[in-house]
């Protein structure tokens, strides 16, 4: 009991965490409190103040405008590659797990060699190619989080496809499109819901990584990532600079993760040990 | 045993194969001419066809293949598009560096991750798992290169405790290296301990509820030799997947953390070739990483039977 | 009287705060030496009860009330290190499932001598000279050889075999064997109750059996403790409780055991709805080496029968002989490899499968494991009119009522129609799924061992429902099991398989009563048989050692 209040507890933080910040990110889209490109020589490096609550920043920009602008490109960017990592990954893992035999043992393949260069490596090799912004980086980060889904739909549909169920739709005389879609698919959409919730966790890291590094969203644009390099050579004269974005970071992936643990006890408790 | 590591071995090469195709054409999607970007001069066309021929560019695409498989089997990945270095010793030379910051931070990981992943799902449920679940999620969220530029802003620029940038290695000055290591590795055991501390966990929690750990209970045995000697071994076993799976990770892609901390590794070698536009650097550090994970992962398969013999056919 | 070596007394098991109790005021009594059945449903209370004299009840479990006295002192007030020292050494305790008891990550030796060093403090070697010594004792050849063996390198039979041994090892006055057989196929069950019988006769320790067959335990019980809902309901000596049931609980259980009336010969000229002529089925298993040949098992290897209208055909046999396989392959689940398969004179194997599902809308299956074969994620009147997909001519409304009305005929009133899977039990379940199978009007039902996963009570209400409906339908059964004591009361004809090839055909009565093959044999002697003799039990072995002789006798106890 004492556990399940705690449960409760802890996805109501996480939910009420992720709606804050997704309210904040919309609030920064529509309606800017001020102009986060706006440059104020007049008050640069300034520490948080009733003015500009979380400081400014070298140009005089205010930063908490720059967060909320940075949260919003934040969660397009990991909803962006969360899709595309589902839709590519899923769609594969399905295809080999349903079809097996040499489409299963290539898909397999590709996704061991896929996985041979680390994530964020392939991420760089890949943006070196195709220049860096946001769209590229969903892609790279997409193509490298699908493996994941490749693997864990694959398992999930190879043990769903040897459930009885599933035959019992074979012995009605059902099409393999019918029985995919109307018994194996919906049974895996509570594993599938869990993990892309991990996933869009690890997808605002490597989002804010990857804009640290100079390879994700292009300054001037604000990104939590790119201002923290931004602030790094200034923190000691400025620590707000890396205080707020790398605090948003936080409250973000905790709410995520937070809600994320909650939906893998309700709906799915042996997920974990699958992936 | 000696069959299984054989098929695991062999098992390696096709993904091995398909690893070097990519890197192969790899530098073939690169936009531009490779010649015209070593030569840097695109009106001296005498000198282009000259550096063509040498880096084999004349030549049709599988005879280039192959005389670039055979170069890189003899360990000759080519030279720097910039500074003329040779590309593997360079990437070498950094993955010490790297090498090192890892195993010591996967180490320490797996040390607090396992026992603590284990304790919490002994005591699945009660406060001290609640405690050690919500820490580990609360260290999930936080990202390792924020933590080390927190830990730079307190330790090294506030305190004047730790030096923040630079690196001695380990083999010339133990002491010294070590300080140097100390905030790169507490940042990079912060950022990985959360996934194996949970992985552990659930591993664990399924192993609990098997009828051998009541049976060894059952036996008399003490909670202490229960966890220890029934539990651990099955629920290592996929823990040390997840674990190799953050060293390939990590090697390769440490290049935040080394960029937060100014270290010459692996990750900082990338992003510089990749932002000076060396392509020929970048194409070797894709292979060997990739090779290494390679490796890792069958490392990883031939230590499984240790602990899951039913592995071992 | 003797002393008594464990007193349970008024014992209360509950689950959290204010859940119902799991075991409500339970009491017995079992003596040193003496071999004790506690017999039940699952669910009944009957593992906690055993499970809390070592307090080992899952997280949550507690003892609410009562207490249990063992070797003269109260054990439920004992300190974690006090109750460590009893566990093992004194109480031993066996497991229904021996593919996860024993660990799989370490050596038979380790583990056998585990406890024994533990508690006698005996040298790594001497303890493994005993492990030896007692591995002996259970049957496993090459006892010093096993030692260094993993678990998985052993069957099911030879595991529980190990188990034993093991458990025995440090000496314990009170042996604990929760459903040690029930995981294990018919002979391998009886190889195993004859080996624990013999080692605890010889050691003279007490035991106490938990089971759900009362067949079973009628070799060795002594006493025997009957629970329900929580309670014990009747409790006394063998011949009491077994011979002379008080409650209807008691009497359904024993109604449960087969009762050995094979169906007499029918011979009357039948049509024949199906053949089956020469099928072979094989698998391949993956190369290990791409340049390898990949092994090729034969599941199914030239069998050939035929199944006329309105008979129940039984086939026969141990895991892995290829049963299963057979059934999925007449249904056009697992292709044949040679020959065919002809419903009313047409072939109908090796067609596409659309044209294979118009030609077999008649034959329809009914899958082992209620669970696993019903969509989790479906209603059960929708799990049944998916059946009446492909039939074009019903209307929606058509479709839901035929639904309806089969629920019902099986069983399950409107109430359940709209609940999911996981909110049904066990036995109504298997009848939607009979509903499933039922409701598009099949001449032919596969059953694949569609009361196995069931509770004894339960297999009985099944079976009495699968003969009703045939009766109604006029359908034919081909009946799948490895438990040849189920298929006794219903089959018409028998076929015995043994890796693949049909080993033994004929009527249920001339199987039954003079079996030909070794194996049939074997597997009808190990199948006791309760008996009503004017308004009494008695236990009856038959004998077929003498096929001259194929007469009943009654058990020597």
């Amino acid at each position: 009991m004492k556990y399940l209040v705690a449960l409760r507890f802890n996805a109501l933080i996480g939910i009420s965490l992720v709606s804050i910040v997704a309210i904040a990110a919309l609030a920064g889209y529509v309606v800017p409190s001020a102009d986060p490109l706006h440059i104020d020589y007049s008050a640069f490096l300034s520490p948080p103040s009733p003015a500009h609550p979380f400081g400014t920043d070298n140009f005089g920009r205010d930063v908490l405008s720059r967060v909320l602008v940075g949260a919003w490109s934040s969660l397009i960017s990991a909803f962006g590659t969360v899709v595309v990592a589902v839709i590519l990954g899923g769609t594969l893992g399905a295809v080999a797990g349903f079809f097996g035999g040499w489409v299963d043992r290539l898909i397999g393949i590709l996704t061991d060699t896929l996985m041979a260069f680390p994530g964020l490596l392939m991420a760089l090799a890949l943006i070196s190619i195709l220049g860096a912004g946001i769209v590229p980086m969903i892609i790279t980060l997409g193509v490298s989080f699908s493996t994941i889904f490749i693997r864990v739909v694959r398992s999930l549909v190879l043990s769903l496809r040897e459930q009885e169920f599933v035959q019992a739709s074979s012995a009605m005389g059902n099409g393999e499109m019918y029985t995919i879609l109307r018994h194996i698919l919906p049974n895996c959409i509570s594993s599938l819901l869990v993990l892309a919730t991990s996933t869009l966790a690890f997808a605002i890291l490597a989002e804010s990584a990857l804009s640290f590094l100079g390879l994700g969203v292009q300054a001037p644009n604000p990104s939590w990532g790119g201002m923290l390099a931004e602030g790094r050579g200034l923190m000691g004269h400025a620590p707000w600079l890396v205080l707020f974005p790398g605090f948003a970071i936080f409250l973000t992936l905790l709410g995520i993760n937070l809600v994320g643990d909650a939906l893998r006890d309700w709906l799915d408790p042996w997920m974990e040990s699958e992936t | 045993m000696l069959k299984y590591a054989f098929i695991r071995v062999l098992a390696a090469i096709p993904t091995l194969f398909l690893v070097t195709i990519l890197v192969f054409f790899f530098i073939r999607l690169v936009p531009g001419d490779p010649a015209a970007m070593l030569v840097g001069d695109i009106q001296n066309i005498g000198r282009l066809e000259e550096v063509r021929s040498s880096l084999g560019l004349d030549r049709t695409i599988p005879e280039q293949f192959v005389i670039w498989i055979g170069r890189v089997v003899q360990g000759d990945l080519g030279v720097s598009m910039i500074n003329k270095a040779p590309v593997l010793e360079t990437i070498l030379q950094r993955f010490a560096v790297t090498a090192q910051v890892v195993f010591i931070s996967v180490l320490l990981t797996t040390l607090i991750a396992v026992p603590a992943g284990m304790i919490a799902a002994w005591k699945q449920n009660k406060p001290a798992d609640n405690v050690i679940v919500i820490t580990s999620i609360g260290v999930m969220s936080i990202p390792s290169f924020w933590i080390g530029l927190t830990l730079i802003l307190i330790f090294g620029i506030k305190l004047g405790w730790l030096p923040s940038i630079g690196y001695v290695s380990l083999f010339e000055d133990f002491s010294a290296g070590a300080v140097y290591l100390i905030m790169p590795v507490i940042a990079l055991v912060m950022g990985e301990l959360g996934g194996v501390l949970r992985m552990t966990r659930a591993s664990t929690i399924e192993v609990m509820r098997r009828d051998y750990i009541t049976h060894a209970r059952a036996k008399g045995l003490s909670e202490g030799a229960v966890l220890a000697r029934h539990a651990f071994p099955n629920a290592f076993a996929p823990t040390l997947t997840v674990i190799g799976m953050v060293i390939g990770a990590l090697l390769g892609g440490a290049a935040v953390i080394e960029t937060v901390f100014t270290l010459p590794g692996l990750g900082r070698l990338t992003i510089e070739a990749i932002s000076s536009r060396d392509y020929s650097m970048v194409q070797g550090i894709l292979l060997v990483v990739a090779v290494i994970y390679v490796l890792i992962n069958l490392i990883t398969d031939l230590l499984y039977p240790l602990f899951d013999p039913r592995m071992n056919f | 009287m003797t002393e008594p070596l464990c007193t349970i007394s008024n014992l209360t098991i509950a689950f959290g705060t204010m859940g119902e109790p799991v075991v409500d005021a339970a009491s017995l009594r079992i003596a040193p030496g003496e071999f004790h059945a506690i017999v039940g449903e699952s669910g009944s209370g009957k593992t906690m009860l055993a499970r809390s004299i070592l307090g080992l009840l899952p997280s949550g479990g507690r003892i609410v009330a009562g207490q249990v006295d063992f070797d003269g002192r109260n054990i439920t007030q004992l300190s974690p290190e006090s109750m460590r020292k009893i566990r093992g050494k004194e109480i031993g305790m066996i497991f229904q499932d021996p593919m996860g008891s024993l660990n799989p990550a370490l050596r038979i030796g380790t583990q056998m001598s585990e406890a024994l060093r533990l508690h006698s403090g005996l040298d790594r070697c001497m303890a493994r000279d005993q492990a030896e010594r007692l591995l002996d004792q259970v049957g496993i050849r090459h006892p010093r050889r096993a030692l260094d063996q993993f678990p998985h390198e052993f069957s099911g039979g030879m595991r529980q075999r190990i188990m034993i041994a093991s458990t025995l090892l440090p000496g314990p006055k009170l042996l604990i064997a929760d459903e040690p057989t029930t995981a294990l196929d018919t002979i391998a069950q009886a190889n195993v109750m004859e080996i624990l019988t013999k080692v605890t006769v010889e050691s003279g320790v007490a035991v106490l059996f938990i089971s759900h067959d009362l067949g079973l335990v009628a070799h060795r019980a002594d006493t025997v403790t009957v629970m329900d809902k929580a309670r014990v309901i009747e409790q006394g000596s063998y011949e009491e409780v077994l011979l002379n049931p008080r409650t209807e609980k008691t009497k359904a259980l024993l109604a449960a055991v087969p009762q050995g009336t094979a169906k007499p010969e029918d011979s009357r000229p039948r049509e024949t709805l199906l053949e089956v002529r020469s099928a072979q089925i094989e698998f391949r298993g993956r190369r290990k080496l791409p340049w390898l040949r990949p092994a090729i098992t034969r599941a199914v290897d030239n069998v050939s029968f035929d199944l006329r209208k309105g008979e129940t055909l039984a086939v026969i046999g141990a895991s892995g002989s290829g049963k299963t396989t057979l059934g999925r392959a007449i249904l056009g689940l697992v292709p044949l490899s040679a020959g065919e398969v002809r419903l009313s004179g047409d072939k109908v194997s090796g067609l596409g499968r659309k044209e294979f599902r118009t030609k077999t809308q008649g034959i329809q299956i009914v899958f082992q494991d209620p669970i696993g074969a019903l969509d989790p994620r479906m209603r059960v009147l929708d799990l049944v009119a998916e059946s009446l997909r492909h039939h074009q001519n019903l209307s929606r409304q058509n479709k839901r009522d035929r639904s309806c009305e089969t629920l019902e005929e099986c069983g399950l009133g409107k109430g359940l129609h709209q609940r999911f899977p996981h909110q049904l039990s066990g036995g109504q379940r298997q009848r939607v799924a009979i509903a499933r199978a039922l409701v598009s009007r099949p001449d032919i039902i596969v059953l694949d061992e569609p009361v196995s996963a069931l509770d004894v009570t339960v297999q009985e209400q099944i079976l009495q429902l699968l003969d009703r409906l045939k009766a109604q339908h006029g359908l034919s059964y081909i009946f799948i099991s490895h438990d040849i004591g189920v298929v006794e009361d219903i089959a018409d004809r028998v076929i015995i398989m043994i890796d693949g090839k049909i080993v033994e055909r004929g009527s249920a009565h001339a199987v039954f009563n003079s079996p030909k093959h070794e194996f049939t044999r074997q597997l009808l002697s190990v199948l006791p048989e309760l008996r009503e003799v004017d308004g009494r039990f008695q236990l009856v072995y038959r004998d077929h050692t003498n096929p001259a002789q194929a007469k009943h006798s009654t058990v020597n106890r």
